[in-house]
């Protein structure tokens, strides 16, 4: 993935407020089990924050998914407003518990 | 049925293709056409407001791919978008459907050109009922001002 220009953002602050988010949203969202983040560009080389959260596997039940994984946008995207304060487009990727278990992605874990 | 709403029928199909055993053939074409789906109903409700009914299908290939994120994009930001005076539940609902196209776009590049990207079905479930949610939410705005003064903006390309 490619990294965002050192300077752009200032990344330690970014990284306060990103982790300060994801414990709301650990309080407000109990179907999290995982929140994982990077800094990069995307297709269109604007910058961005990839969020990468690993859901139970009830919640990624079909007729759950849409609302559980736009509460959890919406959380995210409110308490830390990406493209207001930072310019950063925010993108979500969502995997269930068992998913990632059976994979063991690095990037997940 | 709209060419819009069979191609989200067709992504819900595709991510149920292989229950079992996923390919990631079906799992990549369900997000691209979850992208698509959501395009076509935008760029068909845009279009609609065009009298000569002939014409429309013409009109609809001027629609471009980043035009239309940078005007999704746009709408992130409450300082140059703070829609005073609207019904909030309206805003919401249309930066809703735009962030979910941003999502949408991003995510069909992924899938159709990344090969290093492994998808599960929850990730691409995940984009395509995204998308239904999209289909819902702009059927209960389409009429709104705001929500026409949208589809104006996918469009034009703004000068700075």
């Amino acid at each position: 993935m490619p990294i965002v220009p050192a300077g752009s953002v200032h990344q330690s602050q970014l990284a306060q407020e990103v982790d300060k988010a994801i414990r709301k949203l650990r309080k407000l969202a109990k179907e999290t089990v995982r929140v994982n983040y990077s800094l990069g560009t995307d297709s269109t080389d604007e910058p961005a924050i990839f969020f990468r959260i690993v859901l139970t596997d009830a919640a990624s039940r079909e007729d759950k998914l849409a609302e559980v994984t736009g509460r959890i946008a919406t959380i995210l995207f409110d308490e830390i407003r990406p493209y207001e304060n930072w310019r950063l487009l925010p993108y979500f990727s969502f995997r269930s518990k068992s998913e990632q278990e059976k994979r063991n992605d690095p990037e997940w874990t | 049925m709209a060419y819009h709403d069979d191609l989200l029928r067709q992504a819900l199909q595709l991510v149920h293709k292989e229950p079992r055993n996923p390919k990631q053939a079906s799992l990549r074409r369900a997000v691209s056409t979850a992208y698509y789906a959501l395009f076509h109903l935008l760029i068909s409700e845009a279009v609609a407001n065009w009298s000569r009914t002939n014409l429309r299908a013409a009109l609809g290939r001027a629609f471009d791919h980043n035009i239309m994120k940078a005007a999704s994009n746009r709408l992130k930001d409450g300082r140059q978008f703070p829609f005073k005076g609207e019904d909030p539940k309206v805003v919401e609902a249309l930066k809703a459907v735009a962030e979910t196209f941003t999502q949408l776009q991003e995510k069909r590049h992924i899938a159709d050109y990344d090969n290093t990207t492994s998808w599960t079905t929850t990730e691409a479930l995940a984009q395509v009922k995204a998308a239904e949610q999209a289909f819902k939410r702009w059927k209960a705005i389409r009429n709104e001002h705001i929500a026409q003064a949208y589809l104006v903006s996918l469009i034009v390309k703004k000068r700075d």
